[in-house]
This record gives C-alpha cells, sequence and structure tokens, in this order.
C-alpha cells in the first residue's frame, strides 16, 4: 500500500512536468492555430539561453527569467510571426507543419552551434536544489513544486486572458476566421504577434523548468515534447483541465508500470519478442488511442486555390526525365571515388523515401511523419525474407509493408490534418521502441539487407549500386506519374482540393486514403530494401524522419522532381560539409533556415528550378542542343582535354546558366541575341577554359566560383534577353480564381463563347 | 535556387547577434584543421606535416618510458610504401570519428585531435623513419560508415587511433580493400572479434576486465549482495548489461543483478528509479549509458534519500561532468573503473604529462580526454611495428607485416600511460584502478600508490581474475572475420 501511494506521488510529479509542456502546446494551438511541432525546440533554446546568463554569467535568477521570459523569448516569437509564419497564409496544412519542423531544425543547429558539448560546463541547477518536502513518506523537491505551481498558475491566468481581456477574445477570433476579425475592425497580424510572444514565453517556461530535471541534453528537451503531445490531445488542444488530467494519467501510467514490472507475474516477453521496449513506447501508445477517440474530424470543403499547386506531368516529359537521370548519373560515377559514390547513394536513398511522401502528401494531402519507419520495416522484409535479394523477395518485401502501411492507416482514417500527421508520429515511436529493439528484428543492432540481384547484371561495385538506385528512382518515379495520371490520382488530388465534395460525389473516401498510404508504405519499404549494406535501426527512428519530411516539402512534394532535389538536398548537405569544412556550421542551420523560406515558396524548390526550364522542355530541338552541348562537355573530359574540375564547372554553368536561356534565346531579335549570345560564350570559355583544379586550391572555393559564374552569366544573360519577359501561366481551371482575367483571356472567352460586343 | 529573400536574412541577422553575445562561450572545435579531402586534392597536412626535418642527430625523445619511435630517415633512406597501398610522399594514416553527426556535432573528435597532435609530434622528430605522418579525417557521421570506410580504403595506409560507433558496418569492405586497423576503441562484438586489426586495449565481448568486481567483492563485501544494472534500452546496449551481469557470475559471490531498462532517448523523470532502487533495497549500482544520465539518476537518488552502498560504473563515466559545478555534490561517492593514468595524476606520469605536453603543443584548441589517450596508444603502437616492419622487410612498408609485428605485442602500455595489455592475443588489461568523486573532485580510491595492493606501478593486477572469460549471445560474428586474411 506504501508502495502504490509512493508511486502515485511520483506519478502525479511526473505528470506536472508534462503538464507544463502540454498547456504551452494547447495555449500556442488555441491563439495561433498553428500547431507547433518546434515548441519544444524553442524551451530548449530559452533554457540555454537562461542557463547562459543564470550560471555562466551569475546573474540573480529573477533577473535572469524576467530577461528570458520577458525579452527575449517575445522578442523571438514575434520575430518567428512576422518573418516566417505570417508569409504561411494560404498554404496547406502541410506546408504550415513543415515550416515548424523547419524551425525545430534550425534551433536545434543554432543550440549546437552557439553551445557546443562541453563536459566541464557547469550543471544547470534546479530552483532550490537539495531542499524538498516529505509527502506521505515521499520527498518531493521544492522544484518539482514549483513545476506543479507554475502549470496551474499559468492556466488560471491564461483562462483570464483568454476568456476576459479584450486580447484574448480578439486572439480566438483570429483562428476562427482571420478574415471577419479584420472586417470587425481587428488587427489580425498584431494579435498574431501577441499570441506568438506568449507562446514563446510559455515555450521557455517550460524548457527551463525542464531543464532542471533534463539537464541541458538537447534530445531529451526537444523529444519530451512527443510525449506531452498525448496530454494535449486528450485536452483536445483546448481544454487546459483536460489537458492536467492526460498529463497526470500519463505519468502515473508511468510510474506505475515501473512500479509492477518486475513483479514475478509480470510478463516479460511475448511470443518470443522482448516487452522491454513497452515502457517507453507507453505515450505514444495513449497518444494514439486518444487520437483514435477524437471524434469524426468534419471533412475540409475546400478552398478556391491554395498557394502550392503542381502541373500535371506529362509523360513525354517524365519518361525524358528519368532517361536523362539514368544517364546522368551513368556519366558521373564513372568519375567519383567509391566513397562519394556511397555519399550520393545515400541521397538517392533518401531521394526514394521523400517520393514515397510524394503520392501521399503531394497528392492526396495527407501528412506522414512515418516515411523512415516503412523503410525499416522494408529493410527487414528484404533481410529476413528467403531468396537472398531476389527481385522476387523485393516484390514480396514491397507488399508485405504495403499492407502494413493500409493497416496503419486503417484506424486513422477518421482523422485529418496534424491529427494524421500525430498518429503517425506516434506509430513511428511504437515501432522504434518496440519491433526494431528486437533480436529477431535487427539482431544485436545492425543486419546486412543483401543487394537486390538482377538477371544478367552483376551488382558488385558501389558505382553499379549508384546506377542501380537512379535506375530504381526512376522505375518508382515513372509509376508515381502513372499513379497521378491515372484514375486513383484525380481521387487523390480531389482529396486534397475538398474531401466534402468527393464525398458528395460519391467517392470512398476511405478506399482512396488505404490506397495511398499503402503505395506511400510501399515506395518507402522499396527504398529500405535496396539499401543493399549493413543497416541500424537507429537509422530509421522517428527523430531521422522530420528531416525527411521537412526536405521533401521544400524540395517540392508535389512532383517527382521535387522528391529527387529534397532527397540530393538532405544527402548533399552531408557531402556540402565533407568537402567543405569551412561551411559545417552553416550547413547545421542550412535546412532549416531553407525550409523556413517555405513561407514564400510553398511550391518547393524544384518546381521553382522546373519553372524556369518549363520554355526549353517545350521544344525538342532545344532539348537536343542542350543535351548535345553537355555530351560535348563530358567528351572534352573523357578525352583529357580539360580536367575534371572544369568539366565539374562547364556542365553546371551549360546546364543551370546557358540552357534556361537558350529560348528566350532563340526568340530574341538579333542584336540581343548576338550580344547575349557572346556572354554567355565568354562564361563556357571562363568555365570549361581555365583547369580549376589548379587555378584553386580549396573545394569551398570552387563552389563559391561556380556560384558566382552561373549568378554572372546566367543572370546575365537573362537581363540582356529581358525583352522576351518568360511567362508564368498557370492551370487555366485557375484563371479568375487566383487573379483577375487579363485583357486577352476575356477576349477569348467572349470568341469561344460566340458573345460579341 | 532558393532566392534568399528578406526573411532569410532576417533570421540569419538574428542568430549572428545571438551568437555575438555569447562569443565567450562558442569554443572552438579542433578538428577543423584537418579537411576531409575531395576527390581530387591531397589532405590538408597534420601540423608540421611539410618539413620532416633531415638531421640525422639520434633522438632522444621519450615517450613515458618508452623511447619515441619517431625519427628520421636511417641509412637505408626514406622507407617506401609497398604497391597498392596508398603510398607517396607521406604515410596517410585514417582516423575514424562520427564528429560530423548533426545531432552530436564533435562526437568522439578528441581521437582525432589527439591523432593529430601525435603527428606533429612524431613529424617534428622526423616522421616514421623521415616519412611524414598525415592524419585523414575518416568522419563516419554515425550513419555513413560504408562510405567512410571507402575513403579509408582510397586514401589511407592504414586506420589509427579512431572508432566508429556503429563500427561493425565497415564489414566486408574493410577486408575487401586489405586495409588494417590499429583502433582506439571497438563498440560491436563482430569489429571486436575481427581479423586485420589489433587495438591497443582490447575489449572483446567474451573476455572482460573484472578487476573492478574483485575490488568489489575484497572491499566492499557487503555490498555486492544485491547489485542492480540500469541500461538504455537499445539491443546494443543490453548486451553490454548482459556483460556485466555475466562477468559478475564469473567471478562469483555476487547476488543476482536486478536488470532494468530505461528509455534510450531520455527519461522525463529519474524518481521512479531511485525510488525502484530503494524498494528493492538495491546496494550496488551500475549505470551503462551517459554520464549525463547517471548525474539525473544520482541527483533523484538523493531526493528519495536513497543511494546504494556503491555506484561502480565503467570508464566512460570519469568525466569532468561529474564534478563540474552543481554536480559534484549529488555524484560524491561515486567509482569508476579504469585502465588508463588519471590526468590528476599527470604530474606523478610522465607518459600522461607528455600527452597534454604535446597536445598543448601540436594541437592546442584540441579537445583533452580519455579517449585522446586511447588515440595516442594506437599511434604509438603503430609506428613501433612499422619500425619493427621496415627492419624485416627491406625499408619497405607493408600492411600485412606492420599489423604482424603488432600481433607479437603481448605487453603494451603504451609508455606507461595506462595499464599493461595484450593486443596481441585480443586481451584486455588484467590491471585497473578505481577513481571516485572524493570531496567533489576526482581522485584515486584504489590501489594506494606504493600500498601492498598496488603491484603493478600504481596498477592493481591480477593474473588469475583480472580478467573473465564469460559465455554469451554476441550475435553471428563471423561476418567481420576474413578467413582468407591472416589473423
Amino acid at each position: 500500500m506504501q508502495e502504490l501511494l509512493t508511486f502515485t506521488i511520483i506519478g502525479l510529479s511526473t505528470g506536472a512536468i508534462y503538464a507544463v509542456v502540454a498547456s504551452g502546446l494547447v495555449v500556442t494551438y488555441t491563439t495561433s492555430g498553428i500547431f507547433n511541432l518546434a515548441h519544444g525546440a524553442t524551451g530548449m533554446l530559452a533554457a540555454f539561453t537562461y542557463w547562459q546568463l543564470r550560471f555562466d554569467w551569475d546573474l540573480p535568477a529573477p533577473l535572469a527569467l524576467f530577461i528570458t521570459l520577458f525579452v527575449l523569448c517575445p522578442l523571438f516569437g514575434i520575430v518567428t510571426e512576422r518573418f516566417v509564419m505570417r508569409g504561411l497564409q494560404g498554404t496547406t496544412e502541410v506546408v504550415r507543419l513543415s515550416v515548424t519542423v523547419a524551425l525545430f531544425a534550425f534551433m536545434i543547429g543554432l543550440a549546437n552551434w552557439i553551445w557546443p558539448n562541453d563536459a566541464s560546463r557547469e550543471a544547470f541547477l534546479k530552483f532550490y536544489e537539495g531542499n524538498s518536502i516529505s509527502i506521505g513518506g515521499f520527498n518531493v523537491s521544492w522544484h518539482r513544486l514549483i513545476t506543479f505551481g507554475c502549470a496551474v498558475v499559468v492556466a488560471i491566468i491564461l483562462r483570464i486572458v483568454l476568456y476576459k481581456t479584450r486580447m484574448g477574445v480578439a486572439m480566438r477570433a483570429v483562428v476562427d476566421d482571420r478574415s471577419l476579425t479584420e472586417l470587425n475592425g481587428g488587427r489580425p497580424d498584431r494579435v498574431s504577434m501577441f499570441a506568438w510572444a506568449m507562446g514563446a514565453s510559455l515555450a521557455g517556461l517550460a524548457g527551463i523548468l525542464l531543464a532542471g530535471d533534463q539537464q541541458l541534453n538537447i534530445e531529451p528537451l526537444t523529444l519530451l515534447v512527443i510525449n506531452a503531445y498525448a496530454a494535449a490531445i486528450i485536452g483536445r488542444l483546448k481544454s487546459l483541465p483536460l489537458t492536467f488530467l492526460g498529463a497526470g494519467l500519463l505519468g502515473l501510467l508511468d510510474a506505475y508500470y515501473l512500479m509492477i514490472s518486475d513483479e514475478s507475474w509480470f510478463p516479460q516477453t511475448a511470443f518470443g519478442f522482448s516487452l522491454s521496449g513497452v515502457r517507453a513506447a507507453l505515450p505514444t501508445i495513449v497518444l494514439f488511442i486518444a487520437l483514435l477517440a477524437r471524434p469524426q474530424s468534419r471533412l475540409r470543403v475546400g478552398t478556391a486555390k491554395l498557394r502550392d499547386e503542381n502541373r500535371v506531368p506529362e509523360w513525354r516529359t517524365a519518361i525524358m526525365g528519368a532517361v536523362a537521370l539514368v544517364v546522368v548519373v551513368i556519366g558521373i560515377s564513372g568519375m567519383l571515388t567509391r566513397s562519394n559514390t556511397l555519399l550520393l547513394l545515400n541521397g538517392f536513398t533518401f531521394a526514394m523515401v521523400t517520393l514515397s511522401l510524394v503520392p501521399l502528401t503531394g497528392y492526396a494531402g495527407q501528412m506522414s511523419l512515418a516515411p523512415l519507419t516503412f523503410a525499416g520495416l522494408g529493410a527487414i522484409a528484404m533481410s529476413k525474407l528467403p531468396g537472398n535479394g531476389s527481385l522476387l523477395t523485393l516484390v514480396v518485401a514491397i507488399a508485405i509493408v504495403a499492407v502494413v502501411g493500409a493497416i496503419v492507416a486503417l484506424p486513422a482514417l477518421r482523422l485529418s490534418g496534424i491529427y494524421l500527421a500525430l498518429s503517425t508520429a506516434a506509430f513511428a515511436v511504437m515501432v522504434s521502441k518496440i519491433v526494431f529493439n528486437q533480436r529477431q528484428t535487427f539482431q544485436t543492432g545492425n543486419i546486412t539487407v543483401p543487394v537486390l540481384r538482377v538477371p544478367f547484371v552483376t551488382i558488385d561495385s558501389p558505382r553499379a549500386r549508384l546506377i542501380l538506385a537512379a535506375v530504381c528512382f526512376s522505375i518508382l518515379g515513372l509509376v508515381v506519374v502513372a499513379v497521378r495520371r491515372s484514375r486513383l490520382g484525380r481521387r487523390l488530388i480531389a482529396l486534397k482540393d475538398s474531401p466534402a465534395a468527393a464525398a458528395t460525389l460519391g467517392m470512398s473516401l476511405t478506399r482512396t486514403k488505404l490506397a495511398a498510404f499503402a503505395i506511400s508504405a510501399g515506395i518507402a519499404a522499396c527504398a529500405g530494401a535496396l539499401a543493399g549494406d549493413k543497416v541500424s535501426p537507429q537509422q530509421y527512428d522517428f527523430t531521422q524522419s522530420l528531416p525527411i519530411v521537412l526536405l521533401a516539402v521544400v524540395g517540392g512534394v508535389g512532383s517527382v522532381a521535387g522528391a529527387l532535389f529534397g532527397g540530393m538536398l538532405l544527402g548533399g548537405n552531408s557531402i556540402l560539409a565533407t568537402i567543405v569544412p569551412s561551411v559545417k556550421n552553416l550547413t547545421k542551420i542550412g535546412p532549416g533556415t531553407i525550409g523556413i523560406t517555405l513561407g514564400r515558396n510553398p511550391q518547393g524548390a524544384a518546381a521553382q528550378i522546373g519553372d524556369s526550364f518549363r520554355p526549353l522542355i517545350e521544344q525538342p530541338r532545344l532539348i537536343a542542343v542542350s543535351s548535345a552541348g553537355a555530351v560535348g562537355i563530358w567528351a572534352l573530359d573523357t578525352t583529357g582535354a580539360i580536367s575534371h574540375w572544369s568539366f565539374f564547372v562547364a556542365g553546371v554553368v551549360w546546364i543551370l546558366a546557358v540552357s534556361p536561356n537558350l529560348p528566350a534565346l532563340m526568340a530574341a531579335p538579333t542584336r540581343r541575341r548576338v550580344m547575349a549570345g557572346v556572354w554567355l560564350a565568354i562564361g563556357m570559355v571562363i568555365a570549361a577554359g581555365i583547369d580549376w583544379g589548379t587555378a584553386l586550391d580549396a573545394t569551398g572555393k570552387r563552389i563559391i566560383l561556380i556560384i558566382a559564374l552561373v549568378a554572372l552569366f546566367g543572370v546575365g544573360a537573362q537581363r540582356l534577353l529581358e525583352s522576351a519577359p518568360r511567362l508564368h501561366t498557370s492551370s487555366p481551371d485557375l484563371a479568375g480564381l487566383d487573379r483577375e482575367f487579363g485583357r486577352e483571356e476575356i477576349e477569348l472567352a467572349e470568341q469561344k463563347i460566340g458573345v460579341v460586343l | 535556387m532558393i532566392r534568399k529573400n528578406r526573411s532569410t536574412r532576417a533570421m540569419i541577422a538574428v542568430a549572428l547577434v545571438a551568437i555575438t553575445a555569447v562569443g565567450c562561450s562558442n569554443r572552438e572545435e579542433g578538428g577543423d584543421a584537418t579537411s576531409a579531402p575531395s576527390t581530387e586534392e591531397p589532405t590538408t597536412e597534420a601540423p608540421g606535416g611539410s618539413e620532416a626535418p633531415t638531421t640525422d642527430a639520434p633522438t632522444t625523445e621519450m615517450f613515458g618510458d618508452m623511447p619515441s619511435p619517431c625519427g628520421p630517415a636511417t641509412d637505408a633512406g626514406v622507407p617506401t610504401i609497398a604497391e597498392g597501398q596508398n603510398g607517396g610522399d607521406t604515410l596517410r594514416l585514417g582516423t575514424a570519428t562520427d564528429h560530423g553527426y548533426e545531432a552530436a556535432p564533435g562526437l568522439t573528435v578528441e581521437m582525432l585531435d589527439a591523432a593529430e597532435a601525435f603527428a606533429g609530434w612524431c613529424n617534428a622528430q622526423g616522421g616514421v623513419r623521415g616519412l611524414p605522418i598525415e592524419i585523414v579525417d575518416l568522419d563516419g557521421k554515425l550513419f555513413n560508415v560504408p562510405a567512410a570506410t571507402e575513403q579509408a580504403c582510397a586514401e589511407t595506409f592504414a586506420m589509427v587511433g579512431g572508432g566508429w560507433v556503429f563500427d561493425n558496418q565497415m564489414y566486408p569492405r574493410f577486408h575487401e580493400c586489405g586495409m588494417v586497423s590499429f583502433p582506439g576503441y571497438a563498440v560491436t562484438a563482430e569489429a571486436s572479434l575481427a581479423n586485420g586489426r589489433v587495438q591497443p586495449i582490447p575489449n572483446p565481448p567474451n573476455v572482460k576486465p573484472a578487476s573492478w568486481f574483485l575490488w568489489a567483492k575484497q572491499y566492499q563485501p557487503e555490498a555486492i549482495a544485491k547489485p542492480a544494472v540500469i541500461f538504455g534500452d537499445f539491443v546494443s546496449t543490453r548486451m553490454v548489461a548482459e556483460q556485466i551481469k555475466a562477468t559478475m557470475a564469473a567471478i562469483g559471490g555476487f547476488g543476482e543483478p536486478v536488470m532494468i531498462p530505461t528509455n534510450p532517448s531520455g527519461e522525463a523523470n529519474w524518481t521512479p528509479f531511485a525510488q525502484r532502487l530503494k524498494d528493492e533495497g538495491v546496494t550496488m549500482l551500475s549505470l551503462v549509458g551517459e554520464p549525463g544520465n547517471m548525474i539525473l539518476l544520482y541527483k533523484a537518488m538523493r531526493e528519495v534519500g536513497y543511494v546504494p552502498d556503491l555506484v561502480l560504473n565503467d570508464a566512460n563515466h570519469y568525466s569532468e561532468q561529474m564534478v563540474a559545478e552543481g554536480n559534484a555534490q549529488a555524484t560524491e561517492g561515486i567509482r569508476v573503473r579504469t585502465v588508463y593514468s588519471p590526468f590528476e595524476e599527470a604530474d606523478q606520469n610522465p607518459a600522461l604529462a607528455k600527452f597534454l605536453e604535446i597536445m598543448a603543443e601540436y594541437n592546442p584548441d584540441g579537445r583533452i580526454a580519455g579517449l585522446g589517450q586511447q588515440a595516442v596508444s594506437a599511434m604509438l603502437l603503430f609506428v613501433q611495428s612499422a619500425n619493427a616492419c621496415l627492419d624485416s622487410n627491406d625499408n619497405v612498408l607493408e600492411r600485412e607485416c606492420v599489423l604482424a609485428e603488432a600481433k607479437k605485442v603481448t605487453s603494451w602500455t603504451a609508455g606507461g600511460l595506462h595499464a599493461e595489455s595484450n593486443p596481441g592475443g585480443n586481451e584486455p588489461p588484467r590491471c585497473g584502478l578505481i577513481m571516485g568523486v572524493v570531496d567533489g573532485t576526482w581522485q584515486r580510491v584504489y590501489p594506494e600508490r606504493g600500498s601492498a595492493d598496488d603491484n603493478g606501478n600504481g596498477w592493481r593486477c591480477d593474473d588469475e581474475q583480472g580478467a573473465v572469460a564469460i559465455e554469451g549471445d554476441f550475435g553471428d560474428t563471423s561476418v567481420a572475420i576474413d578467413p582468407t586474411r591472416p589473423n
């Protein structure tokens, strides 16, 4: 009995930690309408700042607290709102969630940069460390009581602020309907700013209280928040009392589990599998159940036009792209060292995983935070199934994981948006803790995934594996294009555009969603099954999935090219850090920084680049010219006329600076054509004519040179050809929706329908 | 590609302000000195690497009680490196670390720092018989071990002084290119039992150092009745916990240990674990994992008001963090076994003093840690074996020959830098010492120098039970063994 009482008190004290984090989540959501995955990271950054002021610079605690919570945190919130979040209006939930993932990555990188790991740094002390009082025979520290007190006081104050003050009412109004608030004379921008400032301060408070228990370890400080989501969801992201109840429940569950797990009757294994990971997965299991207990989400009616709209891929473009990718990889792979070949191979593996998000997230608008989990399952299946890497084994592995994907999606079908995203996160954590943690799956911590055996070809070198990966990516890319162009593809788009309309028209949302999940899981499984090397469970951890989702959106989750771009960015980031150590610190915050700019380019980077190439792709003659030029430069290299580096520089300048300008060049008047042509020719001569391998002594300088050359000659030529501006045409279905009809369009329309004025 | 728009610039500006504000705490990492090579360019040389003196004055440089193996060319001239083994004007040695892993930047970079300092010191004396050493940074970034292994194959003569967390992922590539390795540490059972390698302080899964438990049995007999092992619940760390359990059983006299798994991603609250230790009446505790977690558990135990009679951990807990301001009070009384000369005794140990001197002179920005001592020990063993190889092999440096010479070394202390081990026989040291936090600082607890228990120049050795064979399921370790290569 005494034991039960003690563990009850312990459980409640753990609950207090969750409560203070979860109430911050609830408030941010109520006041900003954005589900902030970076909440924990904000708290972590605040904890570091407080440590800096309080323990390193020895400021008195009240002053340090005041500066952190009432000056720096609100400032940070305001900056975030003004420069990041405000640009996100009118984008999809996927983009909004991804931007918070980007903030998360950015802040972790920043903390690592400013406060590198240092064992001898002064400890982060609890408030009144060493003092405790005895409750029911159990010592509770003052810090824990303060934590609990803060949670309660904050809840009460928030209640008053939200319901009794003008600002609070305005905040809720803005979340409810921004434009309506504006119509009634509210100032949504200012209100949002206030909400974000408040949210950041709350995150900071939680971070500082948590750091007393956790020290300044970045991982737990940010990831404990995932557990706190369970409590926030029990509170339905609205009710603070229910959130507190949920937090207490989580803490008690954990404490009771620990109390009874050493009893002799308690099962340690089930069917030969160890149950030791179950306790770590408990909060996510609660999260999953809480999500399932949510009422069916209301079907979204859809909006007229979202800012991230992608074109339907054409077969011609898709096949050309697939062939070009394989050809380019074959060409380049001969020049890479085996080590860099493997790094590029990693990029392709990531690209295949990001590709798995294209049908699910890009087309169907369903968010998944677990793509790598399915890749991990694919790797296990490939390694455990008989056949030693035969094609049949691959097919069976993909099929099995696709079925698993559909089964996982089944209970989550009623959810949408962030709730769906969270349920996939919960699934990912559960699999990491319970499935990947078994001798039967990852043996002693790693397994060998056999290399795919392709008939008539031996895949034994890294180069062969790289080419195989490029071929597989191309095939999967074509599959995705086929899906998009099929009946199913149109259903997926309908699901994203307006679930309500789709359901009204008699479309089965359930079957469509299941198909999307199965396809996505299958593609991710394929990426895992093609690993062809030793893999560890940590590679497929939930935390590794977050950057994948982020970079998929950064690259452009609506298109195959975007997936390739995102995957390569993730793989390339590590290649870049290897060859240019001076940018090492920049690469820490690089992906996060790029992601933060998503508000400006919600379609992703690949779509932007694609836009500049579009006029080129539409003219086969010019594609031939462009390809011939590339082959020519390659030939110069293979014959030894120019060095590898000159090839690389010339190749990039040709593809990025010259090729996109070709259509405008052909269309321009003679004088401009000659001027721009000469300018580009000078650029090519400089790029190819100088042996950059010896002229510059560091790779970093060469990369800066390449960027400079592309900018100078590419943008320069574009300026010279300015008279022929690039046309941006959006899909005709959207004419009149995203902008007003132009004069020509009105005339054309009138002509078509026979109206004569 | 992506336009740098106003919001990006604003974020960077904010970041820069933040960084300037806390500039004083932003310590430079030492690992930047060597850049990883790209496809064609030569690697940046270690400090002092380019200026190999040609004076043939006999070197009197010592490393502890061991004459420095480095020096200028002999009468036979500067050695050549065997065909196809990445020879050239320098002897390129790869040091494996995971310092580029984004989530934990600087992971094990101490080894690279120490290897670079060693290269600087060695080259100042002439290098390996006139052949300057060049350190190649083999950054596994935790998950890029296969690529880093390929880099080793393409660019280095041997891998010396490093280690990767997922070191089993280097096989079979490692064997395919005929690489040899003198690792500073090994993590997985596969890597510890592989061939083609000599580890200065071996740590195979089937023979475990046991002098720490012998000490516990002899001096804290009442504490060993009820031991507990707390571990992060990864498959790999669970195996380490099982090995501790098996070592206790092999020595005998210990109670059946309570095995307590924890969440490897971190715990929200360590109090329930402290409470459980209290409820079970645990008298001896060992934690497998980060020292940071031990500190958190200690603070929780203090709160609960119950600390087992003995907290005895492995060498990774001999960390500055344990005695950092604000932690030392809680961790008072912890005991840690080590086979390295403790930094507190630098004035009594010439080898350790030399190590610190070399770090200060050749890599002053480098991090200093126990891992660095491991790296230097591996470097010394490698250079000594290389010299022996050159003597027997007509001044030609060849991988298998260096390895064979190293295999002959059955007693090794790196000039007194650590306890005696048996690299050739792949056996861990049979000696050890116990450090403890006493009055807020790390101090030697056992054996007292010069006492009857000190039977190995400051170490307590036991030929019988200093290392014990244990049995267990270590997984399939055959994958890392290439039977066509010599042991």
